[in-house]
């Protein structure tokens, strides 16, 4: 008997001996392949890098205003794209943007030098805030309702609520007057690598969207729209084409222009310049086309047909060796080719709408108007390196000098022909809103009627994950569909 | 406890009272078929005096000069030996009393089966090796109830994994973990040719003492042993088999390549065009680019093929008729041989045991280029030094080169793409010829007659003789045992255990071929060691008590440490494939993981004249994955079994029959770094870094997870054991799982790590088998089994009723999901499905084409079925054997049908419709497809013709019913036929016995909903796209004793 108690002991020794080594060995449990502390400039390079690109550069607005067409695999131009999903900008970008502005606000962690390698807090802040306000703007311009006050909360917050266009668009206004107040002149930025550190630059990129997402409401609510329209003006918006607010890709294939990708990476070449807009161009002589799109093997422009069933007997060809269509202008396919987000042009055509529209002095102003009109084809046309005397002649044309009678069409024309390849979101936004240029739906549209999107549906994942308040906002906002309309857009 | 003491030095006093007129007799205890018959009891006539043959069959026992000897062991009739003068051996035949058969249980452990709680399936090597199967869970197939076995493409020379008992995880299955002599392994270390036995544990209370690893369950080996012989101990076993591909689809031969049936006509200028083309001036063509087959009707008259416009060609500028190409895709695959040789050499002797074995199989593939060649050595050592010691080792090491192993998926370049997008009119002939004097390649997929250079893919020959890929795969692992008999019932061990793996990998995408050249390599290294201290009590009571008893203190330790590198942005130098070429900075990253688990686990084993069994087990684990003060969790299984014939008097009809009950726990923990919050470097911007926050939201207060089975069976057999049955049910749920929640990303993060949920599984296992005919010359044995499992969530996460498992779909359109939907089986998958009426037909539109409704619910992919059944036949010198398995229910959803269809290449999208029409002409003059259904409008069964290039194109397309399909199956896995050779045959070449046998695998896929697909092979775990063509293979194997 006295053995087993020994071993009892024994065995009570080796317990005691393991159990304490055990609450050790948690330690090894620290990863030593990510680092554990946020840097905050990182953070804020990887928020840039991974939003603006791809909002910017997607082809599918360039279809659907008809800038781009595909060529054999038409899916894309005929609509069929229904599901967009906005998933990874939420736990991407804007989850980075949120915490750096945590990072940044936060008295325990606001002084710590990884937070402070990103420059002052309050630039930070300021510069997170306005990102977060493009791309939120973005968002509800594609599709309404989006999950905004309940969102990014992690688990505090299972299942986000969708907000109303109009309340995402008053807090938008909101957060980018005050970001603007809040930028520290003195103060340095860091890991910027859209603006370059520059806070006057990020003034006017925020001044710039308060003015473009106020003309989005035109319709809707004209009042509101006019108020922060002029808050913009007044507070300093892009004032020459150096102002211009542009994204640069660079000359390596992780930070390639995505029309470099297409045609020259992956040697698709599954784009080219749609039929439309070379032949409206074609029309008025527009010494712009040289620059916006390549010659077919015979020597001459030619748009592929907008969104036929097949594209058989068309083809792209190559850089190389041309096609029976145009490729897209070297000038925004080279794998550097930056992509302008706002221009000076863009902005002077919305000055001449918001003067047409009364916004600016309170009644309509045709003088005005035509002033801004005029400048912006200026604008455009130095912008492409067109010579003053061709630019000259061709707005001297009578179909393009400002007619009071059909200024909106003219100015919307303008808008859409100088920012070819550029934010095209923003494009079929002033063609919902203004129903300019006037187009023609892809003749065999997956969408019925056949007829170009005026939004886009949610990904699955918020019918699956966030069932019921998916089925609260289809039930206010109208079907998912393409088709429906959204708040500000009004017939 | 007293008494129980008190025994041990009368015992101890026994054993030297013997001394005087005493002998040692050692010797060693075989089957008749040569193969050592471990744990065999060799009994000193008319005495208690008795010894125990360790694994190996070796034995040593002192007696009365004169006794005899009585070995008996579990299966085999007891043998009467008057022991000779030196070492003995002794051969027994199997048969004998079947209600002592011993089988491994977890560690390694020897148990008479009557003795379990639980059911335990065991098998012999020769029951795997039969047809020279090299893959372990293929081998295991429609053998062992409750299994499912998911394979691969033997394009891919086997990748299969078991699911046992269903899906225990709402994070999706696991494999079971593989333990080969106490080492756990991965099941592509294990060579079937050395396994002596195989056990399948299918519930925790089986496996708990193997701790969480066990908890889906752990497939048991045990190796072959160095056994004494009367021969040289070498066998020699060869084998070669053939290979070739099985189940293509049937390919429409009709028409041709691209998008229409027009042609095209070429127009020779002499401005641009090469003096040669002139001979091409008004020739046909269709539209290369198009990857599909939609084109133009086979006519016989010239046209212009793709290679008609390479200058290289020697059918440069020349037409040629047009003529179908049926067999187009078969003429690429070839046939693949399989060279298999193992050598073992196997001695024992006083004191010592020994075996060597090494195999070799040298295969190569269906696919143009690709090969493996795979090397096993293993090596059984047991030394006695003294009676009390006992060190054995065991070392295995595998060697396995593999190139250009073809890949599968839906959009993976060319191999399995055949299926989904190619042109029927491809003569692969001329694509052999897949690269330039120029080293420019060739395509049978062009831009046109005036830029032959690849459009979307690239030739499939290049893809295999140019895109490289290969691997390099070492393992090593194995474990060092002592055993100290301390007294004669208690013995004391300690057990090192190592698995050592060191992989390398290179892939490149070539210079000058469509994509983008590259080349990645990656490495990686791992380690994993064991020590375990234990001390095993082994004694019997009086006549009627056994109590046997062990504790154990463990520490195990894991390292796994990778690189991978790629080039980026394309090579510097073309052709020159290492990552100094690439021409941006190439992306290269390491990781480094380690765990530890301390643990410290036990049981008993109580038994009453070999007729009532009860078992309890305990385990305590520590892991370095959960938070500190949560680390520590313990759990264990309980069982009894109940022999109740032993009570019966008359056992003619019932031989034998035992109840038994179990119920088990096991906790477990999860990967390292989950826990604390870190970021996620996310590449550069020129040279600007980035980073950013990992999707998964990290969880500080994470718990053990915890998982509860119930089980209970009856085992019986009649007729003096000729027919045996089995009957198992089981019942498990798993809580407070750790599970990767997925959330909604608008809440910033994509998941959440959460103890959360509550799955259940349970069912029933049913194995039936029988000896049909046993006399002198015949013996004829068959087996059935047959496992039914229901799979159901009962709860996620408080406020989650749902989260994806997995989503496929094309960008902007509905995707097909497999779901984790409360008070579902897991994997329901739902998506657009056919709109119908309230009979459930298909609703049709006024043009004869489908409707559509979102969210229909097909099912899950689990089976509801699964079984196998296998027999042998033993006639004389010859003998037969015969696998089959099947699976009921479960879907799975097909892209491969999706675009053979799509793509025109499948055989119902051409031929003639149901007026005698050409489906593909117009729905204007009398084509077109009719689409069975009712037309929504008017009620009345659909006769308009829909246009069956938009019917397949556009309306089918993401229409995800007419893509799912059942995953019911029967197949026939592998047929033997053998002969013994006799031996006088065999001695002149200085052997002792030898076979010779015809072995086949796969012959025939009996059933299957699609007959496109194997789904036993499937390429997904709920889907598959591309997947790589069912081979089977007939070959024969030579063995030899020596």
């Amino acid at each position: 008997m006295k053995k087993i108690i020994d071993n009892k002991y024994v065995l009570m020794a080796i317990i005691t001996i393991v159990m304490a080594s055990c609450s050790k060995i948690a330690d090894i449990n620290y990863s030593p392949n990510s680092p554990s502390e946020p840097q905050t400039a990182l953070l804020i390079t990887n928020a840039q890098r991974q939003s603006v690109p791809g909002l910017i550069g997607s082809i599918t607005p360039r279809h659907y205003v008809q800038y781009t067409s595909d060529v054999i695999y038409t899916q894309g131009s005929r609509y069929f794209d229904k599901l967009f999903d906005y998933s990874g900008t939420y736990s991407g970008p804007l989850a980075d943007l949120n915490l750096v502005i945590k990072l940044n606000t936060d008295p325990e962690t606001k002084s710590e030098p990884y937070v402070l390698g990103g420059g002052s807090n309050a630039n930070q802040i300021a510069s997170s805030r306005v990102l977060r306000a493009f791309i939120f703007l973005n968002a509800t311009d594609r599709w309404g309702d989006i999950p905004y006050s309940e969102a990014l909360k992690g688990e505090e917050e299972l299942t986000p609520k969708f907000d109303l266009q109009k309340d995402v668009y008053n807090d938008i206004f909101k957060e980018l007057t005050e970001a603007v107040a809040q930028f520290d002149a003195a103060g340095t930025l860091k890991g910027d690598i859209l603006l370059g550190n520059s806070i006057p630059k990020w003034k006017k990129f925020a001044n710039t969207i308060k003015l473009v997402a106020a003309l989005h409401l035109s319709k809707i609510d004209a009042a509101l729209g006019k108020a922060k329209f002029n808050e913009a003006l007044a507070s300093g918006v892009i004032t020459s084409n150096a102002d211009n607010i542009k994204y640069s890709y660079l000359l390596e294939a992780a930070n390639e222009n995505p029309i470099y990708n297409n045609y020259e990476t992956a040697k698709r070449y599954d784009y080219a310049v749609s039929k439309y807009f070379i032949d409206t161009l074609t029309v008025t002589a527009d010494p712009r086309l040289p620059v916006y799109a390549d010659k077919t093997a015979t020597g001459t422009y030619a748009g592929m047909p907008y969104g036929l069933a097949a594209g058989t007997g068309y083809n792209s060809g190559t850089i190389a060796v041309p096609g029976n269509v145009s490729l897209i202008g070297s000038k925004f396919r080279v794998q550097n080719a930056p992509t302008d987000i706002y221009n000076y042009a863009g902005v002077l055509f919305a000055v001449a709408e918001a003067s047409k529209l009364g916004w600016i002095t309170g009644a309509p102003d045709d003088a005005a108007a035509k002033t801004a009109y005029d400048a912006g084809i200026a604008a455009s046309m130095s912008q492409h390196g067109i010579a003053g005397a061709a630019a000259t002649a061709y707005a001297a044309q009578p179909s393009i000098v400002y007619n009071p009678a059909n200024a909106i069409a003219q100015i919307i024309y303008q808008k859409y022909v100088a920012n070819f390849m550029c934010y095209s979101y923003e494009t079929w936004a002033d063609w919902r809103r203004t129903g300019f240029p006037v187009l023609v739906p892809a003749p065999a549209a997956y969408t019925n009627p056949k007829a170009i999107p005026r939004r886009q549906a949610y990904n699955s994942q918020e019918a699956s994950l966030n069932t019921a308040n998916y089925n609260a906002v289809v039930a206010s906002q109208g079907p998912d569909e393409l088709l429906t309309r959204i708040w500000w857009d009004k017939p | 406890m007293r008494k129980i003491m008190s025994l041990l030095p009368v015992l101890l006093l026994l054993c030297t009272f013997a001394f005087g007129q005493t002998r040692t007799v050692s010797g060693t205890v075989k089957s008749t078929n040569g193969g050592p018959i471990p744990f065999a009891t060799i009994t000193e006539n008319g005495t208690k005096n008795a010894v125990t043959a360790d694994a190996n069959g070796a034995f040593t026992i002192t007696i009365k000069t004169g006794s005899k000897l009585t070995i008996s062991s579990v299966g085999h009739e007891s043998f009467v030996l008057t022991p000779g003068e030196g070492v003995q051996t002794v051969s027994l035949n199997t048969g004998g009393d079947l209600s002592e058969v011993v089988v491994t249980t977890a560690l390694g452990v020897s148990r008479s089966k009557r003795s379990l709680g639980y059911a335990a399936q065991e098998l012999k090597g020769e029951q795997l090796s039969q047809t020279k199967q090299y893959d372990l869970n293929t081998a295991l197939a429609g053998k062992i109830s409750g299994i499912q076995v998911l394979g691969g493409s033997g394009a891919k020379f086997g990748t299969s994994t078991l699911r046992i008992r269903g899906i225990n995880s709402i994070n999706g299955s696991a494999p079971p973990i593989y333990v080969v002599d106490g080492v756990i392994t991965s099941a592509a270390n294990v060579n079937t040719d050395d396994v002596a036995t195989v056990t399948v544990l299918k519930g925790p209370a089986a496996t708990s003492l193997y701790g969480q690893r066990g908890e889906q369950g752990a497939v048991v080996i045990t190796t072959k042993k160095g056994s004494r012989s009367k021969g040289v101990g070498v066998e020699i076993n060869q084998s070669t088999t053939f290979e070739q591909i099985t189940g293509l689809p049937e390919y429409q031969n009709e028409y041709i390549g691209g998008y229409t049936q027009n042609w095209s006509h070429f127009t020779y200028n002499p401005a641009t065009d090469a003096p040669a083309l002139s001979a091409m001036n008004g020739a046909r063509y269709i539209d290369y680019s198009g990857d599909e087959s939609w084109g133009p009707r086979i006519d016989g008259l010239p046209y212009a093929p793709w290679y008609a416009w390479n200058k290289w060609d020697p059918d440069y500028a020349k037409q040629v008729p047009l003529v179908a190409h049926p067999d187009n895709v078969k003429d690429f695959y070839e046939i693949g041989i399989a060279y298999n040789t193992n050598v073992a050499i196997s001695k024992a002797g006083d004191g010592y045991s020994t075996r060597f074995s090494f195999t070799n199989i040298t295969r190569t593939g269906i696919t143009p280029n690709s090969k493996q060649n795979k090397n096993y050595l293993a090596w059984n050592i047991s030394v006695t030094p003294f009676s009390k010691l006992t060190i054995s080792s065991t070392i295995n090491a595998s060697f396995t080169k593999r190139n250009a192993v073809p890949d599968e998926g839906y959009s993976q370049q060319t191999i399995g793409s055949f299926n989904q997008w190619f042109h029927r009119d491809i003569d692969m002939a001329k694509l052999k010829n897949y690269k330039n004097p120029d080293g420019t390649f060739t395509s049978w997929n062009i831009g046109g007659p005036r830029n032959p250079s690849p459009k979307y893919w690239d030739n499939p020959y290049t893809e295999v003789y140019e895109n490289l890929n290969r691997s390099n795969n070492s393992t090593l692992f194995g474990n060092i045992n002592a055993t100290y008999s301390i007294l004669k019932n208690l013995k004391v061990g300690f057990n090192a255990q190592g698995n050592y793996a060191s992989a390398y990998a290179d892939g490149r995408v070539a210079s000058g071929t469509l994509v983008l050249a590259n080349f990645n390599t990656a490495q990686s290294r791992g380690r994993e060691n064991t020590y375990i201290w234990d001390l095993t009590y082994d004694n019997k009571f009086g006549e009627n008590f056994t109590l046997k008893a062990a504790g154990y203190a463990e520490m195990r330790y894991i390292r796994n440490e990778n690189i991978n590198e790629s080039t980026v942005g394309g090579l510097t130098i073309p052709g020159y494939y290492n990552i100094a070429a690439s021409k941006d900075r190439p992306t290269v990253s390491n990781s480094f993981s380690e765990k530890q688990t301390k643990s410290i686990y036990g049981y008993t084993s109580l038994g009453y004249k070999n007729m009532l069994f009860a078992d309890l087990n305990l385990r305590n684990d520590w892991s370095s994955t959960l938070p500190a003060d949560k680390n520590s969790y313990l759990y264990g299984g309980i069982s009894a079994s109940f022999v109740f014939t032993e009570l019966l008097k008359n056992k003619n009809i019932l031989s034998f029959g035992r109840i038994r009950g179990s119920a088990g726990r096991v906790g477990s923990d999860t990967d390292p770094y989950l826990i604390h919050q870190v970021y996620t470097f996310n590449g550069f911007y020129g040279s600007t870094p980035s980073m950013t926050i990992p999707n998964q939201i990290p969880n500080e207060e994470l718990k053990p997870a915890i998982s509860n089975a119930y089980e209970a069976g009856v085992e019986l057999r009649f007729l003096k054991d000729r027919i045996r049955t089995d009957f198992n049910y089981y019942d498990r749920k798993i809580v407070d799982q750790i599970i990767s929640l997925t959330l909604p990303a608008t809440t910033g993060f994509s998941s959440a790590l959460v103890n959360a949920g509550e799955i259940r599984n349970h069912g029933i296992e049913i194995t039936l088998g029988g000896t049909i005919i046993k006399n002198k010359n015949i013996t004829w044995d068959a087996d059935f089994n047959l496992a039914k499992n229901i799979n159901e969530i009962n709860e996620l996460y408080p406020g989650i009723s749902n989260f994806l498992f997995g989503s496929f779909g094309f960008s902007g359109s509905p995707a097909i999901t497999a779901n984790r939907e409360v008070g579902k089986p897991f994997g329901t998958l739902i998506g657009i499905g056919f709109k119908r009426n309230a009979a459930g037909e298909i609703l049709v539109d006024n043009d004869g084409y489908p409707l559509t409704q979102n969210n229909v619910n097909f099912g899950s992919f689990l089976p509801d079925y699964t079984g196998g059944f296998t027999t042998m036949f033993n006639f004389k010198g010859f003998y037969a054997g015969l696998s089959m398995d099947f699976q009921i229910g479960g879907k799975y959803m097909s892209i491969t049908n999706m675009f053979n269809d799509y793509s025109g290449l499948a055989a119902e999208t051409a031929g003639l419709n149901e007026n005698g029409k050409p489906r593909r002409d117009d729905i204007s003059t009398g084509g077109g497809t009719l689409f069975n259904g009712i037309v929504e409008s008017t009620g009345k069964p659909n006769t308009t013709y829909a246009d069956t290039q938009n019917l397949y194109e556009n309306v089918l397309f993401s229409l995800w019913e007419n893509w799912v399909y059942d995953a019911t199956f029967v197949k026939i896995r592998e047929v033997s036929i053998g002969y013994n050779l006799p031996s006088k045959w065999v001695s002149k070449i200085g052997g002792q016995s030898g076979s010779f046998s015809i072995i086949t695998q796969n012959p025939w896929l009996i059933y299957a909903d699609s007959k496109k697909i194997d789904p036993s092979q499937l390429e997904g775990t709920w889907n598959e796209g591309g997947q790589l063509p069912a081979t089977k293979s007939l070959g024969f194997n030579l063995k030899i004793v020596f």
